[in-house]
């Protein structure tokens, strides 16, 4: 887990106890800068060679992602993907049914991966009869429905999804379409 | 157990069990076959029987500790410094009110949190269990998060074991979608059974590290549909952290640099109520992160050894729990109290309830300001402490201003000053640079809240200090400049077209001259000032 648990503070603790942040622990006590991660200002450099990137759309803004090679998430029943869903890239799959999408990172760093399905929002709200039939007209299949305006699509496990979603933004038919992300939220 | 953690087991526990809880080494799911046993899924380490007994009466043993609810100095603290809680009691403690809970699982069958339980009505998103009613905890070591903030909201009074909620006859729901982390799952637990749901819990949010951290587009479309039909029309409230990120890392000179809860796309946009920390002395702790996004606060750990008392896994306590994980489960109690005394209560009006019936803390800090109708905000404090007594009493006679649909919106005209961002001197000298709107024939008369979208193209964006004026000459500080952490990353995000939430101009009028002021603060980086805008929300 990525997480810095209700417990404080967890990038600085982290850092201070040489762990991932969701293993920091709580240490309530008076603030001490001498323990917390030092960083400093790095100027702006030209990327030697360009990271493989994919885009996505986030409503009407368009978000680039790159690929981290060094990871892969691992998705399968039974695991915990919160904070064990993420493997070194060519580990041997815990679960033999486990499925396997790359690792991206955002802007920020942070991980984002694929496990499947692809998440519309309608332009305007639907009984689910003519939801049903706006995503089918799209080429895609209708899972569930999360709200009048937002429905869940069978997308596969992987870039798959990603791509499946940016086909179905670029059809008009929709307000937005994006991929289902796994994504690591912080505790706070 | 953590290290540091004071985990108690149950005073009285041939008293008293709700449920007693059996602990399993790792069970497989068909134990859920069994009628009385609760699984959390595979390869847990946690398992639970559930056996039915009477909750007993008698007074909370660790009600005492709980300085959180009434603050008598016991652990060195100030008097007072509290939630006010006891004071509200007397009028309601929160039954008819559905508090859903999401987080990463819920102890249901805790014995100070069954007996508040909707039997049925919760979830389990982890991928082993999905669909079950049960989002417990699966490994002890891990899973500890959401039973400690669902104590702190609804924990069972008089039932004489343990600890007490802010609102302690509240009905729980809980929701684990923390435990898989999909949109899907998060989308679909802030949207779950909205009609019945009335307040969603969240003490989750991006990473406190002075990123820009954007809000995917379902997360906010998840959000705009439960404010607009949850509850019947007067909407859900939703209830997120405002983040622990003051000092989140020091530069190479040792200057803290600080996260800002506006560089979190959870909770800067319309309809959170965001929540601070403070701690047992009133004060802002030292992980207190700043924004003008911030509701109010409510008390947690500090400087001193001091946390907060509440439930945790198999069937304990801890007194240690802390950030503003613990703080927005307190308001979120005191949600759920006004909502009990007058449940007519929209989305707004808990907003508008919350700031005026805050209890202004620290007051000799230099950062209140004069605010509208009487107020004073703070960047470190939003409106103040939550006053659970005075809220309840004010919403009791609250006059609605209504939901969403009666809601108005007012646009500004898009700026695109291009404006260049000159460096720092050697002498260390900075030159804010200004562009100015002016929003004519907006019928809003009393804002209660202000998105700012901005935009500048930056070499480092984190030199960056943002502050947008209002006609009434009041400033809400958008961004401070810091320094960001990072291996692979230049700068601290885009700021491309980014949207920036305000509370501090609640109760102003639209109408009139809005500046933005933009000042490069540190050397060796520069830019440009492109483009802003405004969108106004109030009545």
């Amino acid at each position: 887990m990525t997480a810095s648990l209700g417990h404080l503070p967890a990038c600085a603790l982290a850092a201070l106890l040489g762990m991932p942040a969701a293993m920091a622990q709580p240490v309530p006590g008076p603030f001490d800068s001498s323990r917390i991660e030092t960083v400093s200002k790095r100027p702006a450099v030209a990327v030697k060679s360009a990271p493989t990137t994919h885009a996505w759309h986030d409503g009407t803004a368009i978000r680039m992602l790159s690929l981290d090679p060094t990871l892969e998430a691992h998705f399968a029943a039974g695991l915990l993907p919160q904070d064990r869903v993420l493997r070194p890239a060519g580990s041997t799959a815990r679960d033999a049914a486990a499925q396997i999408s790359p690792v991206l990172r955002d802007e920020s760093g942070r991980p984002r991966s694929l496990p499947g399905g692809v998440l519309v929002v309608l332009k305007t709200p639907m009984d689910e009869a003519g939801a049903r039939a706006l995503i089918s007209q799209a080429g895609a299949i209708p899972l569930h429905a999360l709200s009048d305006r937002l429905w869940l699509i069978q997308g596969p496990v992987g870039l798959g999804s990603l791509r499946l979603a940016n086909q179905l933004q670029a059809a008009g038919l929709f307000e937005s379409a994006q991929p289902n992300w796994w994504m690591p939220r912080t505790l706070k | 157990m953590r290290p540091g953690a004071a985990l108690r087991s149950n005073l009285l526990p041939g008293l008293l069990a709700v449920v007693a809880i059996t602990f399993a080494g790792c069970s497989n799911d068909s134990s859920s076959t069994q009628p009385n046993t609760v699984s959390a899924g595979s390869n847990c380490d946690l398992s639970y029987t559930l056996t039915q007994n009477p909750v007993l009466i008698g007074s909370d043993p660790l009600l005492g500790d709980q300085w959180h609810l009434i603050n008598t100095g016991q652990n060195g603290g100030t008097p007072g410094e509290d939630l006010r809680a006891a004071g509200a009691w007397s009028f309601t403690r929160g039954s008819g009110v559905r508090v859903a809970i999401i987080d990463d699982a819920i102890e249901l069958t805790h014995p100070d949190l069954y007996p508040n339980l909707v039997p049925g009505a919760s979830r389990s998103y982890r991928n082993g269990n999905r669909g079950s009613v049960w989002p417990v905890p699966c490994i002890k070591a891990e899973d500890d998060h959401g039973t400690a903030v669902a104590g702190l909201v609804l924990a069972r009074d008089d039932n004489a074991i343990g600890v007490v909620g802010v609102a302690p006859r509240a009905s729980l729901v809980g929701y684990d979608a923390l435990s898989t982390s999909y949109d899907v799952d998060i989308a679909d637990a802030l949207t779950r059974d909205s009609q019945l749901n009335a307040i969603y819990q969240n003490s989750w949010g991006s990473p406190d590290d002075g990123h820009l951290h954007p809000a995917d587009a379902v997360f906010s479309a998840a959000i705009q549909s439960g404010l607009l039909t949850g509850r019947q029309g007067k909407g859900s409230i939703y209830v997120f952290a405002g983040g622990n990120g003051r000092c989140f890392a020091v530069s190479k000179t040792r200057e803290c640099q600080d996260d800002n809860s506006n560089f979190d796309g959870y909770v800067n946009q319309r309809g959170i109520v965001t929540v601070c920390a403070v701690d047992d002395k009133g004060m802002s702790p030292w992980y207190g992160e700043p924004g003008a996004t911030l509701t109010v606060c409510a008390p947690s750990s500090g400087s001193s050894p001091v946390g907060i008392t509440t439930t945790a896994l198999t069937g304990t306590y801890e007194s240690n729990f802390s950030g503003t994980s613990a703080s927005t489960p307190m308001v979120s109690g005191v949600i759920a109290l006004m909502l009990s005394a007058n449940p007519s209560l929209t989305w707004r009006d808990v907003r508008i309830i919350l700031a005026r019936s805050a209890r202004r803390n620290d007051p000799t800090d230099a950062g209140w300001l004069k605010a509208a109708d009487g107020l004073q905000f703070n960047h470190k404090y939003g409106f103040g402490v939550a006053n659970a007594q005075a809220a309840v009493a004010l919403a009791s006679t609250w006059s609605s201003v209504g939901g969403s649909a009666a809601m108005k919106t007012c646009d500004s005209p898009q700026r695109t000053p291009s404006l260049p961002l000159p460096d720092v001197t050697p002498n260390g000298v900075s030159t804010p640079v200004s562009d100015s709107l002016s929003i004519a024939g907006c019928d809003i008369t009393s804002i209660e809240f202000v998105e700012i979208f901005f935009t500048a193209t930056h070499t480092y964006s984190g030199d960056l200090k943002v502050s947008v004026s209002s006609p009434a000459a009041a400033v809400s500080q958008l961004a401070n400049a810091r320094i960001c952490e990072g291996s692979t990353r230049d700068s601290c995000g885009a700021y491309n077209n980014w949207r920036f939430g305000s509370m501090r101009h609640l109760g102003e009028t639209a109408n009139g001259t809005w500046t933005m002021t933009v000042t490069d603060m540190s050397p060796g980086d520069t830019g440009r000032f492109d483009g802003w805008s405004l969108r106004l929300y109030g009545r």
